[in-house]
Formats: structure tokens, C-alpha cells, sequence
């Protein structure tokens, strides 16, 4: 009888310091930092505005200049600028007797950049090297080479095979500008000026040739994200 | 007879242990209680009391960009030394953006010396399911810890982020009394 009392009350006591342990608990207290506020930058660009015609009584000896313009219409700085020459023709090699005498970018809160000054090395890493940079080498890379090329090289971002992933990079590269100094700031209009001459050298080969070529601009924040 | 003799004294000491645990750990309804006629207080602040993250001040994120980093000062004005032990966070806006933010929340103390305990390293988008912590040490009553909360942009976000703005309320919840014994809030 005792041992049947005595079981019993092991029983409740074992329950009670299983239900005991089970709500063991703290008090809490909750305060919330509220509204705090997460904002991601826009990239953004406007279209390119184009502002040159090819003369059409363009012949040997003459120059024109031609310019592209585009403007950060985004919320932050445009770090780096990527520009790619593809989709180019030729018609009769027109492209290599076409002398590029000027190629400036203006850079926003910096100023101009000359690409084929000494300070950009452009000189002697652009084209065969001869002091001569001709449209077809403005066209096929910045990277001694023929582009685009049917195999081997790298896909750049713009979808492109070619020599060098940094073939053309504004605030990296060849053009040489102050550190943290951005390619476009927010509002800012960067602008890309070439001047053509139609080279003195070239013959009848050449009268009612065309050249076509298309330029893609993107802005980019870092490096890795380069063509 | 003398199974009762041993059973009995095991039985008087767990009845004693069962009704020490269940009638001194129960919390009581409210969040104070009376003791020797006192009334014990239980509490703490947050300090600044306006938001942290503002991209008026702070800039926006890119992928890249600078990390920012806040302070939160969590402030014991209660009677009863506590512990941190959870964060939460509501989202409002456009919320993708929590998957692209990486948050460190390190609690670094008010001590000299002191050396920092990192709570969470993660995205900030796993915050809003609550993130169960060990605080680093028992805050007394009048005394503070500074919890340093960083958030930033992978360079590897993409541009599926770009121009999405969210505002993110983030809950401390400190637990009393301040035991680490690795029991939940």
C-alpha cells in the first residue's frame, strides 16, 4: 500500500518538475529603430546625341570634326565608362585611309583628355605604332590586333570577340585622370570628339566609299564589371 | 518497508525541486512584479531615437560602394541587468532590395578595450525572419552597449537592385534576467 503511495507521488512530483522546467522563462522587452531608410543608385544615361555629318565633297587633305555627347541622368557618379567600336565596314579599306588627328573626351568637373597626348601612351600602345592612328585602328581595338576576331581573344560585355577585355575604358587604363575623379558625375555631360582627316595619300580607289561604324557607351562602377 | 525508506527522501527532494522551479520561474502577467515592496522595473532604450540609415546623409548603394556604418546605443533603464538575444525587421517599399544588402551587426561594448562580438553577418532580407543571438555581455541597470550595424552592396549585385528604395524597421530584444545559458528569448 505505502509503495503504491509512495510511486504515486514520485509520479506527481516528476510531472511538476517536468511542467516547472518546460515554462521556465525570461521577461523581454522589444524596442524597434524604425523608418530606417535603404536606397540603391540609378545608372543611367541619355541617348547619345551625335553632332557631325560627313562633308559630301569630303576629299584628300580634308579634316571635319565629330563629336558624341551624352549625359549622367542618373542618382550616382558614373565611375568608368566603357566604350566599344563594333559593327564596323570598309568599303575599299576607306577606314585605313582615314587619320585620326584628333581624340579628346571631356571629362565632367575635369576637363579634356587628349588620348593621343604623351601622357595617354596612346602612341605607342594604339595601332602599329607608326605615330599614325588610322580610323581602321580606332575601329579594330586599342590593343595592337585585328578585330573583331573569329576565334580565340575574349567576349566582351558588349557581346564583341576581341583582343583585350579593357580595350577602351575612361578613368582607367590610358586615360589618365585624378583619382576618384568619376568618368561622368550625376548631371554631368561627357563628350567624345574625333577629327578625321581623309589622308592626302589615298587615290581614285577610294572616291564614293563609305565607312559605318557603331559606338557603345556603358557606365560602369567597378572593374570587374569592365568589358 | 525498506524501499519506502529510500524512496521517500528522493520523493521529498523533488516535490521541493518541482515547486522551487514552477513557483519562482513563472513570469508574472505583467512585465513587473512586487518584491519586498518594490515595484522592479524591467526596460531599456534605444538610442538615436530617429532613423540610422538615411540616403539624404549617407549616399545610396551601389554594388561597391562604401559600407555604412550606424551605432545603436541600447540603454538598460530598468532594475535588472539584461542580454541581447534577438533581432527582426519589417520591410516596407520595394523589399527585393533587402537581398541585395549584406548587414554586420557587431556589439562592441562600452568598456575600454572592449572587444567587439560579432551577433549577425548575413543579408539584410534575413533579418525579417528573426535572428535568435547571444549577446556578448549582462548590461546593468543605468549602464548601455552600442550595437555597430554596417550594410553594404556586394560588388557582385547586379543590376536588378538599381533605383529600388525600402525603409526597414529592426527590433532589439534584450531578455532579463541576463543569463547565457543558450535558451531562446
Amino acid at each position: 500500500m505505502n509503495k503504491k503511495i509512495l510511486a504515486s507521488m514520485m509520479v506527481v512530483g516528476l510531472l511538476g518538475l517536468a511542467l516547472g522546467w518546460g515554462t521556465f522563462s525570461y521577461f523581454s522587452s522589444t524596442q524597434t529603430s524604425t523608418s530606417n531608410t535603404f536606397t540603391a543608385g540609378l545608372l543611367s544615361m541619355s541617348a547619345v546625341t551625335r553632332s557631325f555629318s560627313c562633308p559630301s565633297t569630303w576629299a584628300p587633305g580634308d579634316s571635319f570634326t565629330a563629336t558624341w555627347s551624352l549625359t549622367n541622368t542618373g542618382t550616382i557618379d558614373i565611375k568608368y565608362l566603357a566604350v566599344d567600336i563594333h559593327d564596323y565596314t570598309s568599303g575599299a579599306d576607306l577606314a585605313n585611309v582615314i587619320e585620326v588627328t584628333e581624340f579628346k573626351e571631356w571629362i565632367p568637373g575635369y576637363g579634356w583628355i587628349n588620348n593621343l597626348g604623351v601622357d595617354q601612351h596612346y602612341q605607342t600602345l594604339v595601332g602599329n605604332g607608326d605615330n599614325t592612328l588610322t580610323l581602321k585602328e580606332l575601329m579594330q581595338s586599342y590593343i595592337p590586333g585585328t578585330e573583331p576576331l573569329a576565334a580565340g581573344g575574349v567576349w566582351d560585355e558588349f557581346g564583341n570577340r576581341v583582343n583585350h577585355v579593357t580595350d577602351w575604358i575612361t578613368g582607367y587604363g590610358y586615360d589618365i585622370v585624378p583619382p576618384g575623379t568619376p568618368a561622368i558625375k550625376v548631371g554631368g555631360t561627357y563628350e567624345l570628339l574625333l577629327t578625321f582627316k581623309f589622308m592626302t595619300t589615298a587615290g581614285n580607289d577610294y572616291q564614293g566609299a563609305t565607312a559605318t561604324m557603331d559606338i557603345s557607351f556603358m557606365g560602369i562602377q567597378d572593374l570587374s564589371q569592365a568589358p | 518497508m525498506k524501499n519506502a525508506k529510500i524512496l521517500m527522501p528522493i520523493l521529498i527532494i523533488t516535490l521541493v525541486l518541482s515547486l522551487a522551479f514552477f513557483a519562482a520561474n513563472q513570469p508574472s502577467a505583467s512585465a513587473c512584479t512586487i518584491s519586498l515592496g518594490k515595484k522592479i522595473k524591467f526596460d531599456m532604450e534605444l538610442s538615436p531615437k530617429v532613423p540610422l540609415f538615411n540616403p539624404a546623409k549617407d549616399g545610396y548603394f551601389y554594388p561597391g560602394s562604401p559600407k555604412i556604418t550606424k551605432n545603436l546605443e541600447v540603454k538598460n533603464v530598468g532594475d535588472v541587468q539584461f542580454t541581447i538575444c534577438r533581432f527582426d525587421a519589417t520591410f516596407h517599399g520595394n523589399t527585393r532590395l533587402a537581398n541585395g544588402l549584406q548587414t554586420e551587426i557587431l556589439e562592441i561594448g562600452t568598456g575600454k578595450g572592449a572587444k567587439p562580438q560579432l551577433l549577425y553577418t548575413g543579408t539584410l532580407s534575413t533579418l525579417k525572419k528573426g535572428i535568435e543571438v547571444s549577446g556578448k555581455s549582462a548590461i546593468a541597470p543605468g549602464k548601455s552597449t552600442t550595437l555597430r550595424m554596417t550594410v553594404w552592396m556586394p560588388i557582385t549585385a547586379g543590376n536588378e537592385y538599381q533605383g529600388l528604395s525600402m525603409t526597414a524597421d529592426i527590433a532589439i530584444t534584450v531578455r532579463f534576467p541576463a543569463v547565457n545559458d543558450g535558451r531562446n528569448c
